[in-house]
């Protein structure tokens, strides 16, 4: 007498992809009550200036430039 | 310390700073931009509303300072590097709650050209017109003398 059997095989596979957050942007409204003077002097002290950072790593003598951000 | 030193007119600022104490009043709870901040969660955002709300508040109070008992014999009033940043808000707090409540009517052009004909205005919008332009010489002045010392460049 023939003997059958079933086998029962459990293939588990489990992958994991890495993504980066979405970048956010900060975005500022116009308005026309603040003078230019006063926006200007905010943004430099809030933000600064991406010269100021290169002129930092420069006095460091690290060699940096300034270039656009061709990612975005 | 780099200080600067203005002599106001009495008779002209007075008025003005009565109305700067009503407004204060009115700042007092509500922030003078208010900020969409709909992606932050409930606690959060009452946090950063409520920090950014105790940081108005104070800079009100360094202005008022400046018009203290002795304003009011001498006519002067003083920046340095302490007072000048919080000053220089709280006058664009004030300008942004006199655009929304006391100036609606003059438009947001003449508000930002500052073209307007002042022998047309009722005495309520006109004390909040001179207002508006005095906070913004203050600021103007503030930003011309003091702008290094606030940046700390």
């Amino acid at each position: 007498m023939a003997e059958s059997r079933s086998h029962t095989r459990t293939d588990a596979r489990a992958a994991t992809e890495v993504q980066l957050q979405d970048g956010w942007r900060v975005v500022v409204l116009n308005d026309p009550v603040n003078l230019m003077s006063y926006v200007v002097m905010v943004f430099k002290k809030v933000l600064g200036f991406a010269e100021a950072h290169v002129f930092t790593l420069q006095q460091w003598h690290l060699t940096a430039v300034l270039e656009p951000d061709e990612a975005r | 310390m780099k200080r600067v030193e203005v002599k106001l007119s009495l008779p002209v600022v007075a008025p003005l700073v009565d109305l700067i104490r009503e407004l204060t009043i009115d700042l007092e709870r509500s922030l003078a931009a208010p900020q969409a901040l709909h992606d932050l969660d409930q606690d959060f955002r009452g946090a950063w509303i409520g920090e950014l709300l105790e940081g108005q508040n104070g800079d009100l109070r360094s202005l008022l300072s400046l018009f203290d008992g002795e304003f009011f014999t001498v006519g002067v009033i003083a920046f340095d590097e302490k007072n000048a940043e919080p000053i220089v808000r709280a006058c664009t707090a004030l300008r942004l709650k006199l655009r929304e409540s006391r100036l609606k009517a003059l438009g947001d052009e003449s508000l930002e050209t500052g073209d307007v004909e002042m022998e047309g205005l009722d005495e309520t919008t006109k004390t909040a017109f001179m207002c508006y332009l005095f906070l913004a010489t203050v600021q103007e002045l503030i930003i011309q003398h003091l702008d290094s010392t606030i940046l700390g460049l």
